[in-house]
Formats: structure tokens, C-alpha cells, sequence
């Protein structure tokens, strides 16, 4: 029933815009302050394919790096890895359950199914059902989804916490998702 | 009025029901075949054929300052324009530059009709779907005899393989190792070994609209969160060329009908 209400909210607000374009206010708004926001977003394609050196070394048709760089690249990423101001690696499931399906957050649904009420997941990744059982470490669990080139060199799995699509917070509620027994992944 | 509450419950209830049947459905294939039937049925043409058409109208209607079509050069329906979807894209001299068809037909616009500011719109997808089809059930060969050409397939062959932007992908992660699987419910093409430049541009029934090559390397770039390349900018080029040049052989079937 909350997604109808959030439906109708979005609803509601896509029928005033129109009448608040015609009501502009512009005593109220400082002008110098949306236009700094635009200048800021304008990215352009050439700023955005810039590399950093772990992409580098990625670039390629093997689409991994020449095993004996592989120690050293490992080093490099888990270099990378910073943990939460309080050190729990395991935080909330239930904001876990909803950053991870949120496709502006970690959108994980895309690639890993999990819960077996979501239909609509990828298969590019592990299927991700009783991953609570698998006795993998919670600290294992972080350390993947912030940056899952520090275990598998140029996977296709984006580095979460590297490109600060999840705070380190963040990634401790997806990890409580993962491992909680309460979580409807292990139920 | 007092129904709108409604509103979002159909939708709602709608969105679940498609959403189930989709994740129900195995082979992305039948589903595809099926919607081509169902379009035909309805309509007795695809959609992709109807802006074929207007295309073809376009293509003999004079535009621009200069009181010229398209036809003016390239003869009446493009008699003369028939297999040149198939080299392309390559390097023109009159543009000393290499161009894709979006971009070659904005030149001709431009600079042989007189026609200012030309847009990307559904006037302009329409001719250039037209002249694609006009080498329809021919091989596509592009060569790279051009030094020009072969810089701009090294450009495309880069831009591919390189892992960029936030979600760190590339073309290639999606579209040669993991072509075939599924990003949610959408597949991902194989795009080589499909060799997919053989039915683009095409039309996408899941939201009823006509692509360029150039609108589907820009939709691709927006989903991995990098800020799309202009139309008509050397990335779209070298990214078409790279592609085309991977479907050689292939035999060309355009508009395609995909999802």
C-alpha cells in the first residue's frame, strides 16, 4: 500500500509543476545559486572517460591483468577499502533491503537475484539466496561491495565505495541484508 | 475525478502483472517474434517500416536555402545511394573526416542543401533508417583502407574496452563476456557475434521509438552514469565504425525491431 501512496505522491507533484512554473518567485530565489548547480553538473563525455589507474590497467580484451601483476593489483585496491567512523561492519537490514534494491544506490538487483520475491533480478551475477549460510566473513562481505577489484581483478561488479555510490554506512546495511537471519535472503 | 485515486492501483496493478509475465518469459527471442506479430496483426506494418516511409518523403522533398533534396543528388528514392549503408562508416573527402550515417547526412543538410541547425529529431531518424534501408539483404563491408578510418577504429576499439565512470564498465564487459545474460529483465546483446550493425537503426517497441546506431551507443553510456557523447561527435563515429566493421559479413536488415 506505501507504493501507491508514493505512486500518487509523485502523481500529485507531476500536476503542480506546471502550476508552479506559471507562479515563478524570483524575489525569494538568489540567482546565483541555481546557476552554480548547473555549471557544476556539467560534466562532459571527454571529463568522464578520464581512467584511474586500476581502469587502466582493466582496459583490455582479456578483461583482467597478466597474472603476475595480479598480487600487486590487489594491494592497490584493498589500498583503497575505508571502513565506518564506528567500525561496525554490519548495520541495519532493513535500510540493507532498500539501498539494495534502489536502482540510484546499489541497484544490486540488476546483476545478483537475492530475495525470491523480487522477479525482476540480472543473472550476470552469483544468485545471492541463503548467502547468510554460506559462512563467508561479514568483513569479506564489506570489503566486496566496497571494492570488489581488491578479490577479483577488473570484475564486472562496480566498486561501490570506491566511486562513493555507497557510504561506508551504506554498505554495512546491504552487508546486514546479506547476513541477517532476519532478512528475507536467508528466510 | 474523484477516480484518480485509482489511478496508481491500475498502474500499479498493470506494472506487476507485465513485470511477472516478463520475468516469466525465458527467450527474449519469442518475445520479440511475438510482439512483431501482434504489431503486424494490428496494424498490418511495423512501426520501423512507417518512418521508412516518411524517410523516403523527406528524402524527395526539397529543404533548405538552397531549394535541394536529397533526391537532388543521390537520385530519385536514392537509386544512387543503394549498398552505401554497407561501407559505412568511412572517410568522406569533400568532410576530410570520417563519418557515420547521422553524421554524413547532417553534412549533406547542411552544407549541399542550405538546411540550418540540423537536429537529431524523428525527421532526421527517418532519413537516415530510409537510406540504411536501401541496402537492405546486402553484406556489410566496411574496410579500413583509409588512414583516417583505421585511426578512427583504433578510437572505437579503445572507447570499447575501456572501463570507465562510476559503475567502472566498458562495452565490451557487457556486450562480449556477458552478452546473452540479463541486466534485470533486458538481455544484453551479443554485439559482435550478432553483429548487430546490421539492423540498426531500428525500432524499440518496449518504448516505441526509432534509433540511430548513435542514439543506442548514447542510451548505453547514460546507463552506466557517464554523461553521453554528443550526436554527431568522434566517440559516436569511432564507436560505429569499431561495431560496423565488427559486423562484416553480416547481412543488413534495417529497420530492426528490437526491445
Amino acid at each position: 500500500m506505501k507504493k501507491y501512496f508514493v505512486l500518487l505522491g509523485s502523481l500529485v507533484v507531476f500536476a503542480c509543476a506546471p502550476a508552479q512554473k506559471e507562479k515563478p518567485k524570483p524575489a525569494e530565489v538568489p540567482k546565483s545559486v541555481p546557476q552554480a548547480k548547473v555549471e557544476e553538473k556539467r560534466h562532459t563525455f571527454e571529463d568522464d572517460i578520464k581512467q584511474d589507474e586500476g581502469q587502466k590497467l582493466c582496459s583490455n580484451p582479456q578483461g583482467t591483468v597478466s597474472a603476475d601483476m595480479v598480487e600487486k593489483f590487489f594491494q592497490e585496491q584493498k589500498r583503497l577499502i575505508k571502513y565506518p567512523p564506528d567500525g561496525k561492519l554490519v548495520g541495519d537490514w532493513k535500510k540493507g533491503e532498500q539501498l539494495f534494491s534502489n536502482p540510484r544506490k546499489g541497484n544490486c538487483y540488476a546483476c545478483h537475484c537475492a530475495d525470491p520475491k523480487e522477479l525482476a533480478c540480472g543473472n550476470i551475477g552469483p544468485v545471492l539466496r541463503h548467502y547468510g549460510q554460506r559462512q563467508h566473513d561479514v568483513k569479506y562481505t564489506y570489503e566486496k561491495i566496497y571494492n570488489s577489484w581488491a578479490y577479483v581483478p577488473c570484475s564486472i561488479m562496480y566498486r561501490a565505495g570506491v566511486h562513493d555510490i555507497l557510504t561506508p554506512q551504506e554498505i554495512a546495511d546491504i552487508v546486514a541484508y546479506l547476513h541477517s537471519p532476519e532478512s528475507p535472503v536467508n528466510k | 475525478m474523484r477516480k484518480l485515486w485509482l489511478l496508481p492501483l491500475v498502474l500499479g496493478a498493470v506494472g506487476g502483472v507485465t513485470l511477472y509475465a516478463l520475468a516469466q518469459q525465458e527467450n527474449p527471442a519469442e518475445e520479440v517474434k511475438r510482439q512483431k506479430e501482434m504489431l503486424l496483426k494490428e496494424m498490418g506494418i511495423l512501426p520501423g517500416d512507417v518512418y521508412a516511409e516518411q524517410g523516403r518523403d523527406m528524402f524527395n522533398k526539397p529543404m533548405g536555402t538552397q531549394g535541394k533534396s536529397c533526391a537532388s543528388c543521390h537520385g530519385q528514392d536514392g537509386r544512387y545511394l543503394r549498398g552505401a549503408y554497407a561501407h559505412m562508416p568511412r572517410y568522406y573527402k569533400d568532410m576530410d573526416s570520417v563519418a557515420d550515417l547521422d553524421s554524413r547526412i547532417k553534412y549533406c543538410m547542411e552544407k549541399y542543401m542550405g538546411v540550418k541547425d540540423v537536429k537529431h529529431d524523428i525527421n532526421f531518424k527517418s532519413i537516415a533508417t530510409y537510406v540504411a534501408t536501401l541496402s537492405n539483404g546486402m553484406k556489410m563491408d566496411v574496410k579500413l583502407d583509409n588512414p583516417k578510418e583505421k585511426e578512427m577504429y583504433q578510437k572505437g576499439r579503445e572507447l570499447w574496452y575501456a572501463r570507465v565512470g562510476k559503475m567502472d564498465f566498458s562495452c565490451a564487459v557487457c556486450h562480449d563476456t556477458f552478452g546473452g545474460y540479463r541486466i534485470r529483465l533486458q538481455t544484453l546483446a551479443k554485439v559482435k557475434e550478432d553483429k548487430v550493425s546490421t539492423h540498426w537503426p531500428a525500432y524499440r517497441f518496449s518504448n516505441d521509438q526509432l534509433w540511430t546506431m548513435e542514439d543506442r551507443i548514447r542510451g548505453c553510456y547514460n546507463q552506466i552514469r557517464v554523461t553521453p557523447p554528443p550526436h554527431f561527435s568522434w566517440a559516436t563515429v569511432a564507436l560505429s565504425l569499431y561495431m560496423a566493421y565488427e559486423s562484416n559479413g553480416g547481412i543488413i536488415e534495417t529497420p530492426g525491431f528490437v526491445r
